[in-house]
């Protein structure tokens, strides 16, 4: 039995692992804390952000509007962070209208001047909340 | 240690030292650049400068150089020094025809600035630049905000004398209305930017203070120019990121040996610990190469490569990051490849090594059970990987503008060819292992316990959904069929096109079903997505990008005489929309209006003038107050505002300066914010404009067609497919059961599927076509395409292998490959010609068709025009009295208007707004109407990377001479040309392609043909020459080789019967020389000793013993001693006879006397107990015959047949002799026990015998006497009936 489970199992467990899904898979969470929302949005944690997305989430990063599937746009949003440092992020203001709940902010790219304007669409209902698009705007 | 360990561990260590020395040297440098920053900052920017003035002046000179040589050539000379204003065809033609690099263009005025010929686009001339000028001017033309440009005025001289001026311009600067795939902003900076790798912003025309300024070669201002320094921590991070690349390319290198190394320790020995080290190796190193981002880190920015490695177009979190880009999943199905590839390999060794103990039934049982898990398991993990390589992706694998899919749906498609590729070589390497370790060969009754754990598992896959039990099934028996194959030993001669060809094909049909599936669940979910956004109505954000702006309106300060200032409005407007979500929507207009409080418009601006105009501002104020309530906010709730059924308009209203509701509190003025779809998208009922689509356009209801029901009835609908005004009943009925359906529906004639959607009171319904016969074709081909690629690389790879193993050119070459080779190539020789033909042949009936379709156009137009005309009037009149754009809504085309060169009215004034149509006649088509005096032409146009036709007409006056030019654009038709065009080249392809698997499969079986019976033959022939005489099968083919091959049989057959005679011929000449030896030896002593023995018989009679009993032995004795001698001399005689070859008297004899005379001669012999039957015809039996020869053939054939009943109790011997097919027969059958099998070869040899007695000659001789009368001997024997000798004889004429 020990040679069959050294020739076959092992060989097997290698070879499914180098496909197999150790896959990240986000989840919804419960509740939107805000203040956590300004938290990720600072450290640029696309993991986290992506956390309360949908299946489908639409992304407008600097005018290229596309909608991804959630572990796509994790990956986006990474690389977007990576490539655009966040040195800080400043809460505007939130509007609900229908419902949907929005919310502004500005965006600090390290080693630049630049800001850029960030805006959350969420859908549902308080206290449960999916986020449904980024949209990032360069000032 | 072998040279291969020293120079391995070397490597090792060099690669070592290198990382530890390039990790030295990055914190050495990283220090040094926080100390010295600024200088190293400085220095930066002084280099970058440096480089952007010694750029900027080798265009100047190569835009002078140009310049010059066409103001100096003589035929411009000659036509400015004959111009008299117009143009000159000569010139046109030949500025027509200059070569210019993209983004120039060319002019030629005369000293009047009058244009004499042009080539490219049109840019206002700069004031202050003279044609009379003698000498070479630089200056930047500008074209408001759009376009910017360096221009050089270059004089053209005739003996002193000013001419005219050659004007050539580069653009420096662009800009585009929308943001595309296709179109893209333009400015020269970028390309600075890219190669010093700072920040560069270039401002020509203006000069700024304290900026570099760029002069021209003559020393005029031309503009200026900053380099970005970068911030102390961004050079910090910039200089780490360097080293680190250098770190990441040498680690590389490292893990990439290290690999290699691993590999041919794990061919060394059939090890399953080595395999599984190389395996794990393989996931570590592709995991390392993750952590350090290779080769994505390689690739950023402009690299040629980045695309690859952008997630934006494909990335999924499978595996931790293994397909986190297109190239990473390329690069993961590499490592897989390599790995199955290892498994293989141990497979293959593994079933050749005959040392290995077999395992018994149970555990055979077990191992194919496992076998056959893990490959439900791989095929299960292909499903996932190819699901989410749909799934996370946002490429249009579907798309139908071009065949070839682009270079990263060309790598997706690739990549899932090689992981099938992987999963069948992997999974085929694990059935191969387990099937080797069986005691006997399988069978299928003991595999059954793994034919049920596979059906269960396969079930089960179906239940996860990733893969479907049926396709699931169809690799498995691809796996054991792999896995049954014996491989060759020559496995190189597997990477050849005739093998990788059709595995290719193999592959990408096996691909298609999971793609497919995947690409039909996103569709499907996009499909319920639209009918979610269609239910909703409108774009929430567009709404509330409106309210935001009014939000950000009433947080400033309205007191004061703010309205009243024209400039502030246009501030504080200009600033509520720079970089606000409203203004990033790029396919909507949007536009800020300040009303006093009366509703009169103070200020109306927006991101595209001329959109929304004072007279719709006031229109919608208007309904806005009347419909709004804004007594209980500051205000208006924003609606969506709709006067179509698909196209949403969005405003927000609300007061400024006090609010309303309020006691005495006075507004002082209104905000209103508008926000409407993109005008040049949708304008005279033309085609949507898709090439004018910005990147945040939602093209969401693209190829759908949407409805909405309420109560049963249609209250909206987009697109065409709803054309019923009542719900389907068959949708009604089955929405009482479910909120959502699925229906497959066939509406005259057409099939499509439609999702039903009940939601509220409404029922919404998207309808979409079905995938046909020809989509299925057009996927698979763009598979395929994929798939040729990763085959063409492996051809590629096997022939360079083959080549360096000397396996090329091939030292023999067997008839099949050839023949097969040639079949081949033959079918490719027919094949590529006929492709390439076709292509041409769509290509240009393509044109032929635009070019057609733009004639037929024109003539409408014209047609038009003419019924508008009054009575004697000329279609050039109609045109100015009737607007282009009521013609243009008339026929429903685009149509531009030229009188003269220049452009004069376009029906999508828009397009000329924002520089997509130039406004000057190209010079082509002024060539062809102008000179050439044609009616129509085409030519072609260049819109960023897109290229579009366009048809000219000439309208002519009264008098024949074309005052107007009228021209139809293809740019709105242009998707669906294309389409037309892909799906042309699709069918060919198609064609193409089963023309090529039929010639390969026709080849093969030809091949087939035509070798067997020549390896048959050369086998054959091989047998020969080993002395094997072997009879080949007969060949079934009515051609020269079948009968070469009978041939060949029959010769083969005579010379066996030669060898056989010439064989028997030598063993009977050494017999007789034999019997006349023993013969000889034998007879010579025994007549002294007989007559010695009758001597001494005599002696003791005459001595008068009288002893009775000694006289008794001595008779006895002696009596026996005479017998033996008897024998003796009998045997003797017999060996003689055999060996003396006597001379045959031949006679013609009656055979039936001699056969009576022997059997009553032999009568006596017999034993009483045998019983003597003879049955002779009565006819004469004559046959040429030695009658004694004759004789002693039956005695020893009769005497036979006594021996053969002397054992049994009764016996019979029947002797027969008759007239037989041309042959006298005669045959001697005895009842006794028959001849043993074993036996029969062996009775007429000499010396065989079964009795105890006798020399065994009596059968040999007999068939030697009655060969030598042209007869044959045989026989008939069997245990129950006893034995009968035939013997054959000639008819004596």
């Amino acid at each position: 039995m020990r040679a069959l489970v050294s020739r076959y199992f092992l060989c097997a467990a290698f070879l499914i692992t180098s496909f197999l899904t150790s896959a990240w898979n986000a989840h919804a969470q419960d509740t939107l804390d805000v203040a956590r929302v300004i938290e990720i949005l600072a450290a640029g944690e696309a993991t986290e952000l992506m956390a309360w997305a949908g299946d489908r989430v639409e992304l407008a990063l600097l005018g290229q509007t596309r909608r991804y599937s959630r572990e796509q746009a994790y990956y986006v949003l990474k690389a977007f962070f990576h490539q655009y440092p966040p040195e800080g992020f400043t809460l505007g203001h939130s509007l609900t209208q229908g419902n949907e709940w929005w919310l502004t902010g500005l965006y600090q790219v390290r080693y630049d001047a630049a800001r850029m304007r960030v805006y959350l669409r969420l859908g549902g209902k308080y206290p449960t909340y999916t986020l449904l698009a980024i949209q990032i705007i360069r000032m | 240690m072998s040279w291969r360990r020293h120079s391995f561990i070397l490597v090792i260590s060099v690669l070592t030292a290198a990382v530890l020395l390039t990790w030295a040297a990055r914190s050495w440098q990283l220090a040094k650049v926080s100390r010295s920053a600024a200088t190293h900052n400085a220095s930066m920017v002084a280099a970058a400068e440096e480089y952007v003035y010694e750029a900027f002046a080798q265009l100047q000179q190569a835009m002078l150089r140009v310049a010059r040589e066409v103001a100096t050539d003589s035929e411009v000379i000659r036509a400015l020094a004959v111009s008299s204003g117009g143009p000159d065809p000569a010139l046109i033609r030949y500025i027509a025809g200059t070569e210019l690099p993209q983004r120039w263009s060319l002019a030629c005025y005369d000293t009047l600035l009058r244009l004499v010929a042009w080539q490219g686009a049109s840019l206002p001339l700069v004031a202050g630049m003279g044609a009379d000028a003698g000498h070479v001017q630089w200056a930047i033309a500008h074209d408001s905000d759009w376009r910017k440009a360096l221009v050089v005025w270059h004089p053209v001289l005739s003996e002193g004398q000013v001419l005219g001026a050659i004007r050539l311009t580069q653009l420096v600067a662009a800009r585009t209305p929308v943001r595309n795939e296709t179109l893209q902003d333009y400015a020269i900076s970028d390309a600075w930017s890219r190669n010093t790798r700072l920040g560069i912003q270039a401002y020509f025309g203006t000069l700024h203070k304290g900026e570099r300024v760029l002069t021209s070669l003559t020393g005029d201002s031309l503009g200026t120019f900053t380099v970005v320094p970068p911030t102390m921590a961004g050079l910090v991070d910039a200089t780490a990121r360097q080293y680190d690349n250098v770190l990441a390319f040498w680690a590389t290198l490292l893990i990439g040996w290290f690999l290699w190394g691993l590999w041919q320790w794990h061919r060394r020995a059939l090890s399953i610990s080595r395999l599984l080290t190389l395996c794990a190796a393989v996931i570590f190193a592709r995991y390392g190469l993750l952590w350090m981002d290779v080769p994505a880190r390689f690739q950023t920015g402009k690299a040629p490569l980045s695309p690859l490695f952008d997630p934006t177009h494909l990335a999924s979190t499978l595996g931790m990051g293994l397909m986190k880009s297109a190239g990473e999943m390329l690069l993961t199905v590499l490592c897989t490849v390599l790995i199955a590839a290892a498994v293989m390999e141990y497979a293959v060794r593994s079933s050749r090594d005959k040392s290995r103990p077999p395992v018994n039934r149970a555990r055979w049982n077990l191992h194919i059970s496992l076998a056959v898990l893990i490959q439900v398991t791989l095929i299960c993990c292909l499903g996932l990987v190819i699901r989410k390589s749909v799934q996370d992706s946002t490429l249009n694998y579907i798309a139908r503008s071009m065949l070839v899919p682009s270079s990263l749906e060309l790598v997706v498609f690739s990549a899932l060819v090689l992981a099938v590729f992987a999963l069948l070589l992997a999974s085929s390497g694990l059935l191969r292992i387990a099937l080797a370790d069986s005691e006997s060969r399988p069978r299928l009754s003991k595999a059954w316990p793994a034919l049920v754990l596979a059906l269960a598992a396969v079930i089960s896959v179906d239940l996860i959904g990733w893969c479907p039990w049926p396709i699931s099934v169809l690799y498995l028996s691809v796996c054991f069929v792999l896995a049954a194959r014996k491989l060759r030993r020559n496995r190189l001669s597997w990477l050849s096109v005739r093998t990788v060809l059709p595995v290719t094909l193999g592959i990408s049909l096996l691909v298609y079903p999971l793609f497919f599936r995947s690409l039909a669940e996103r569709q499907r979910e996009r499909v319920e997505y639209a009918a979610a956004s269609f239910d909703a109505g409108y774009d929430p954000g567009v709404s509330f990008a409106v309210r935001e702006v009014i939000e950000e309106a009433l947080r400033l300060d309205w007191m004061g005489g703010r309205l009243e200032d024209i400039a502030a409005l246009d501030s504080i407007a200009t600033s509520l929309l720079n970089g606000s979500l409203l203004s990033s929507f790029g396919s909507y207009d949007a536009s800020i209006a300040f009303l006093n409080p009366q509703g009169e418009v103070i200020y109306n601006s927006g991101t595209s003038a001329g959109a929304i105009t004072p007279d719709i501002v006031r229109q919608r104020f208007a309904q806005l107050r009347s419909s709004s309530d804004l007594s209980q906010s500051t205000y208006a709730y924003v609606e969506p505002y709709t006067s179509d059924a698909d196209r949403y308009l969005y405003a927000g209203l609300s007061v400024l300066g006090a609010p309303l509701g309020v006691a005495g509190a006075q507004p002082r003025g209104w905000i209103l914010v508008q926000a409407q779809p993109h005008i040049v998208l949708e304008e005279a009922n033309t085609p949507l404009l898709r090439i004018l689509l910005s990147y945040g356009y939602r093209d969401l209801y693209a190829k759908l067609s949407l409805a909405s029901y309420r109560d049963g009835l249609l209250v909206r609908s987009v697109g065409r497919g709803f054309n019923r005004y009542r719900l389907d009943p068959v949708a009604d009925a089955r929405l009482t059961e479910t909120p959502s359906v699925w229906l497959r529906e066939d509406i005259r004639g057409r099939i499509y599927r439609t999702y039903y959607w009940r939601q509220a009171e409404q029922v919404v319904a998207v309808r979409t076509a079905t995938v046909g016969a020809f989509d299925h074709l057009y996927y698979l081909l763009r598979i395929i395409a994929g798939g040729l690629i990763v085959g063409l690389f492996v051809c590629l790879v096997g022939l360079t292998l083959r080549w360096r193993t000397g396996q090329i050119p091939a030292k023999s070459v067997q008839f099949r490959d050839k023949a097969l080779n040639a079949f081949f190539l033959l079918g490719i020789v027919a094949v590529i010609p006929v492709g390439i033909a076709g292509v041409q042949v769509v290509t240009e009936e393509n044109e032929k068709a635009v070019q057609s379709w733009l004639r037929q156009h024109l003539q409408r137009v014209e047609e038009t025009l003419a019924t508008e005309a009054r009575s004697g009037e000329h279609s050039a009149s109609v045109l100015e009295r009737v607007s282009i754009d009521s013609l243009a809504a008339r026929v429903g085309l685009d149509l531009n208007l030229y009188h003269g060169t220049e452009l004069i009215a376009a029906s999508r004034a828009q397009l000329i707004t924002d520089r997509i149509i130039d406004v000057r006649l190209p010079a082509k088509a002024y060539e062809a109407i102008g000179l050439d005096k044609e009616r129509f032409t085409f030519v072609e146009h260049q819109l960023g990377d897109f290229t579009y036709t366009a048809g000219y007409r000439a309208i002519l006056d009264d008098v024949g001479h074309p005052k107007y030019v009228l021209s139809v654009p293809t740019l709105p038709e242009a998707e669906r040309i294309e389409e037309e065009r892909a799906r042309t080249l699709a069918y060919l392809f198609g064609a193409l392609l089963a023309l090529g698997v039929l010639v390969l499969f026709t080849a093969s079986l030809l091949a087939n043909a035509l070798a067997r019976p020549i390896a048959q033959l050369q086998r054959g022939l091989q047998a020969v020459a080993e002395g094997r005489f072997e009879q080949m099968p007969s060949v079934q083919t009515r051609d020269e080789i079948g009968e070469l091959v009978q041939t060949f049989n029959e010769m083969q057959g005579q010379l066996v019967e030669s060898r056989q005679q010439l064989a028997q011929q030598q063993r009977q000449l050494a017999w007789r020389e034999m019997a006349q030896q023993v013969a000889h030896e034998i007879k010579n002593p025994l007549t002294p000793m007989k007559l010695s023995l009758q001597h001494l018989r005599r002696a003791f009679a005459g001595s008068g013993n009288q002893n009775a009993q000694f006289r008794q032995l001595f008779e006895r004795i002696t009596t026996t001693l005479v017998d033996q001698i008897d024998s003796l001399a009998h045997i003797s005689n017999e060996f003689a006879s055999f060996a003396r070859l006597p001379a045959r008297q031949i006679t013609r004899l009656d055979l039936a006397p001699v056969i009576r005379e022997t059997q009553a001669l032999l009568q006596e012999e017999a034993p009483d107990h045998v019983k003597f039957i003879l049955d002779l015809v009565e006819d004469e039996l004559f046959v040429n015959a030695d009658r004694k020869e004759l004789r002693r053939i039956y005695i020893n054939l009769i005497k036979n047949a006594i021996e053969a009943l002397r054992d049994e109790v009764q016996g019979t011997i029947t002797i027969t002799a008759k007239q037989m097919e041309g042959m006298i027969t005669s045959i001697v059958s005895d009842t006794g026990c028959g001849i043993p099998e074993d036996l029969h070869d062996h009775i007429f040899e000499p010396s065989f015998s079964t009795k105890t007695s006798g020399a065994g000659l009596g059968l040999a001789i007999a068939r030697q006497s009655i060969e030598a009368m042209g007869g044959t001997i045989d026989f008939q024997t069997s245990s129950q009936t006893g034995t009968a000798m035939r013997v054959h004889l000639p008819i004596a004429p």
